[in-house]
């Protein structure tokens, strides 16, 4: 159980890191083409082609730490109201319900990866820029996020709700906000 | 399987998927999968599926998202949003309601820079919200309000939403975004003026600043310098021909980075701040698409049944008196609205609507800017909007039903808004007239 | 009762739009209630780049196919895009039928592969030159920022100027700006639709002939299903559609739209033919061997012999060619 979840973590982190990096790009790639073009009055070649694909890798590759972080938008006023234990069985119904969500997205995202993967396919633009791999790692991160939602769903179900703060931890909470 | 069912399945099935508390995005995506079922079978779904996700967040303007939400996030750790915020609070801030009104006054500040609804709700909400905590306002006022300024963000220039209908009708682009200056100044002045009613009553009542004198007020601007170094970096570029909207959210993240590396106070703890930023940033990102994807597999079924057009066609070819006509088709976008974003609205109904605004000899533009607001209208009303969505994610303690209840009051007031510009064309058509000659 | 979704990525005023909806009209008003066509415009069932997908896999039945959003996809097809080859809009549509019908290869493509049938080649008849401020000569161009992509950077590029990638919402806005000088790779109607000239009102005819080639397709198993009757209709229009129709909806298109333009203060120019002539050194056959190089080579295509059953098309057809340019047109009234 433990090690289950320790092991969740880490993927998470180990995708989260690398989303991170690929927002670092959106921003520090995208100034350093302003700059260049402000300067030599010609952008860096591929950057533009780059910046959308790089917003794929943040959304999928960092799709874990939201989960983590309890970031996906749910309305729980009416489970509030219910007994703690009700309340359990209810919320991992709720998840199981956000992991088949992910999973009608997953499956197809997958066959659309291997595809890709099979063409090699590359984006439209001024440069080739290849985008097999971000429907290959998109299709991962679905697949992480289905993980880890169903392996919520059934620990919820199996032993009820943690103490108020064990689910919490890992990513930020704006404390201050 | 009765077809003419599926809707009225699919959109009670999102209803009951939330009221479970499922995730947002999940609900919206099962709700659409069930109803493309029902009309088709679930290997037309599977088939469909496959491209969705990537071809939903693969989008370049979309970059604008988490770049405007990093830049909001660096500037609240270097305290830059609290600056911009202390400075329209010492102007208005000791009105009933006064910090509500700083929100929504930065929110229209804000909206000079950035084309984006959900980026200037996003950015807004996380400096404005927790001050008006601090001062005990109610969650859900205080959220709506935050989530109706947002709406500024495509009414007052830059706006890609604007250019979109320009497109789509062939008016001229330069007019429709001059036009949306001044209804955009307008939807400000009705939304403070509403906030002032609406707090008279409740915990909103308390003056939280004293009244600043003119002086002091201008002295407390002028302290906000940052925030003048970062409104002329991500304005002042757009306007010289420097940067792209897009790229103006990466400089100005990149230049609110270096605030933070520079402001004294955070440097212990420096690298956590940093990281913190970018997780936040990427947490609510992965919200954001996550829902659109979601909303993206519901408008597809709606799309898919037609609804949108057939309900566009009934008015079209009702035969009504002319205002009435415009009338009922603005309605129209209030149903949409609650299911479907701007831009698919605009995409399906715009072609079927303009033959007819257009014979019978109604202005473009201002129908353009009446059919943008009610646009508008659906990213606050439920149970797909995303400024709300946008606010949950960064107010964790006011419940998404809470948000959407405090955005009612902003529904109400742009209604009223929407009547003004109804009523007085001028509003609208004054700037771009002007500029003809 | 044959129910069809037709699903294009562009609005209904975009050029090939107007022979897509005279296509869709006549296919329903000839075969008399037996085929009813759902149309969604603007990319708003599927959404740019999954078009080809969806008629393949027969989400939807009937699509417009822009081949430069599926690059990887249609490495024969794009052996047909280049610039400065030939003149006329009407002949390159003629062109494309013949290749399709003479090279298997790029037949194969498009019927085996993408499990689709090519109803009619069309095209997006002339993309002008456009600029913010007038030039003297072509000299003029090196420095200037614009915005193009695909084979349309490789013109601007051999021409000195700087190709800039840019999404299509943020095209007005910066030119309105100064971040770009033009855009080159519009084709006139949508870029009058867009209402890019209120900032860059000098169009330019450079000599560079038709814009890209585009498809409509239908999915094969749709089509082998129709009814004897149906499929009889619609290639008696697609006949029609390559008998001249294309040229005499293109016509009446562009003298509208050359009008709107000329009303709202844009510009029509042509440099001169040395000029011309030398652009087009610059350009061919530099691009084409790219193609030969770049893509067909290592997709094991036998590029040479399309290239050569282009050019004996367009020998053919290019000469007796009728559809004319905007600058032609504008010189005309
Ligand atoms: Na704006
Ligand atoms: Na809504």
């Amino acid at each position: 159980m433990q090690i289950l979840n320790r092991f969740l973590n880490f993927v998470s982190d180990v995708l989260g890191a690398i989303a991170m990096l690929f927002l670092a790009f959106l921003m520090f790639g995208t100034t350093f083409d302003v700059v260049v073009r402000a300067i030599t009055g010609s952008p860096i070649t591929g950057v533009f082609e780059f910046t959308e694909l790089a917003l794929v890798m943040v959304v999928f590759l960092g799709a874990g730490w939201a989960h983590r972080g309890d970031a996906h938008i749910r309305v729980t006023i009416l489970t509030d109201k219910l007994s703690s234990a009700t309340r359990a069985r209810v919320v991992a119904l709720a998840w199981g319900i956000g992991a088949l969500g992910v999973l009608i997205l997953a499956i197809p995202a997958t066959n659309e990866a291997i595809y890709s993967v099979s063409i090699r396919e590359y984006r439209w633009g001024y440069v080739k820029i290849p985008i097999w791999w971000t429907k290959a790692s998109l299709a991962t991160g679905l697949w992480f996020a289905f993980i880890q939602m169903a392996v919520q769903s059934v620990q919820l179900f199996l032993f009820g709700e943690p103490a108020p703060n064990a689910a919490k931890t890992g990513t930020n909470r704006r404390q201050d906000l | 399987m009765d077809p003419t069912l599926a809707p009225y399945i699919a959109v009670a099935l999102i209803y009951f998927l939330m009221a479970l508390g499922a995730p947002v995005f999940a609900a919206l995506a099962l709700a659409g999968a069930a109803g493309i079922i029902m009309v088709e079978d679930f290997s037309f779904l599977m088939t469909r599926l496959k491209s969705i996700s990537y071809a939903t967040t693969a989008v370049y303007t979309l970059t604008i998202i988490p770049l405007f939400i990093l830049m909001g996030s660096f500037a609240h750790h270097a305290q830059v949003g609290k600056k911009l915020f202390d400075v329209a609070s010492r102007w208005v801030g000791h009105l009933p309601g006064g910090l509500a009104m700083a929100a929504i006054l930065t929110s229209a500040g804000f909206a000079a820079t950035s084309g984006s609804s959900v980026a200037t709700a996003a950015t807004v909400g996380s400096v404005a919200i927790p001050e008006m905590k601090k001062a005990g306002y109610e969650g859900s006022l205080s959220a709506g309000a935050v989530a109706a300024g947002g709406v500024l963000g495509v009414l007052i220039p830059p706006s890609v939403l604007l250019i979109f209908y320009a497109a789509l009708t062939e008016t001229s682009a330069g007019k429709m975004l001059v036009a949306g200056f001044l209804p955009g100044l307008l939807t400000a002045i009705v939304f403070m003026v509403g906030i002032y009613f609406i707090a008279r009553r409740g915990s909103m009542r308390h003056a939280v600043t004293l009244r600043a004198s003119w002086g002091e007020a201008v002295r407390e601007t002028g302290k906000a310098w940052q925030v003048l170094v970062l409104f002329l970096v991500v304005m002042g570029g757009i306007y010289l021909g420097l940067v792209t909207p897009t790229e103006a959210g990466a400089v100005g993240a990149f230049v609110a980075l270096i605030m933070l590396l520079m402001h004294r106070a955070s440097w212990s703890g420096m690298m956590g701040r940093i990281v913190e930023s970018f997780q936040s940033t990427i947490n609510t990102t992965v919200m954001i698409m996550f829902t659109m994807i979601g909303a993206a597999v519901f408008s597809y079924f709606l799309t898919l049944i037609q609804v949108p057009n057939h309900l566009a066609e009934a008015v079209v070819g009702s035969g009504l008196p002319p205002y009435f006509i415009i009338a009922m088709l603005l309605l129209v976008f209030v149903p949409l609205g609650m299911f479907l974003d701007a831009f698919s609205m605009m995409v399906i109904t715009i072609p079927i609507m303009f033959p007819t605004v257009q014979s019978l000899g109604f202005n473009p533009i201002w129908f353009g800017i009446l059919a943008v607001k009610m646009c508008e209208i659906g990213l606050i009303t439920p149970p797909v909007g995303l400024n709300c969505y946008v606010i949950a994610g960064i107010d964790r303690e006011t419940p998404l039903p809470e948000i959407f209840r405090g955005a009612l009051w902003f529904v109400l007031l742009e209604v009223i808004t929407i009547m003004i510009l109804f009523a007085f064309p001028v509003i609208t058509t004054v700037l771009p007239d002007w500029m003809n000659s | 009762a044959t129910s069809l979704k037709f699903d294009s990525y562009v609005s209904d005023s975009a050029g090939p739009s107007w022979i897509d909806r005279w296509y869709l009209d006549e296919l329903e008003k000839r075969t008399a209630g037996e085929v009813s066509i759902r149309r969604y415009w603007s990319g708003s069932l599927n959404k740019v780049g999954e078009h080809l997908g969806a008629v393949r896999d027969g989400t939807s039945e009937m699509t417009l196919i822009a081949p430069g959003y599926y690059q990887s996809e249609l490495p024969v097809t794009r052996g047909l895009e280049w610039y400065f080859r030939m003149n006329r809009a009407d002949a390159l549509q003629k062109v494309c039928r013949d290749v399709y019908e003479q090279f298997d290869p790029l037949r194969a493509e498009w019927e085996e592969r993408h499990r689709s049938k090519v109803l009619y080649w069309t095209n997006w008849n002339y993309a002008p030159l456009i600029l913010r401020t007038p030039i003297n000569s072509l000299e003029d161009i090196k420095g200037k920022r614009i915005r193009a992509y695909g084979v349309s950077a490789d013109v601007v590029e051999a021409l000195g100027g700087t190709a800039v990638a840019m999404a299509a919402p943020e095209v007005y806005q910066s030119l309105e700006r100064g971040i770009l000088d033009g855009v080159y790779g519009f084709d006139f109607v949508t870029a009058i639709a867009y209402k890019l000239h209120e900032i860059a009102p000098q169009f330019y005819d450079i000599g560079d002939g038709p814009h890209a080639p585009a498809a409509t397709i239908m999915n094969k198993q749709v089509y082998d299903g129709l009814p004897d009757e149906v499929r009889k209709v619609s290639d008696e229009i697609v006949a029609e559609i390559y008998g001249g129709q294309f040229s005499a909806i293109y016509e009446e298109v562009l003298a509208s739209y050359v009008k709107t333009a000329e009303a709202e203060g844009v510009t029509l120019s042509a440099i001169s033919d040395e000029q011309k002539a030398m652009t087009k050194a610059l350009v061919q056959p530099a691009q084409v061997n790219s193609w030969l190089e770049g893509t067909a080579k290592p997709a094991g295509i036998d590029g040479e012999e399309m290239q050569s059953l282009i050019d004996a098309a367009i020998q053919k057809y290019d000469p007796e060619a009728t559809l004319k340019r905007p600058y032609e047109i504008s010189q005309e009234s």
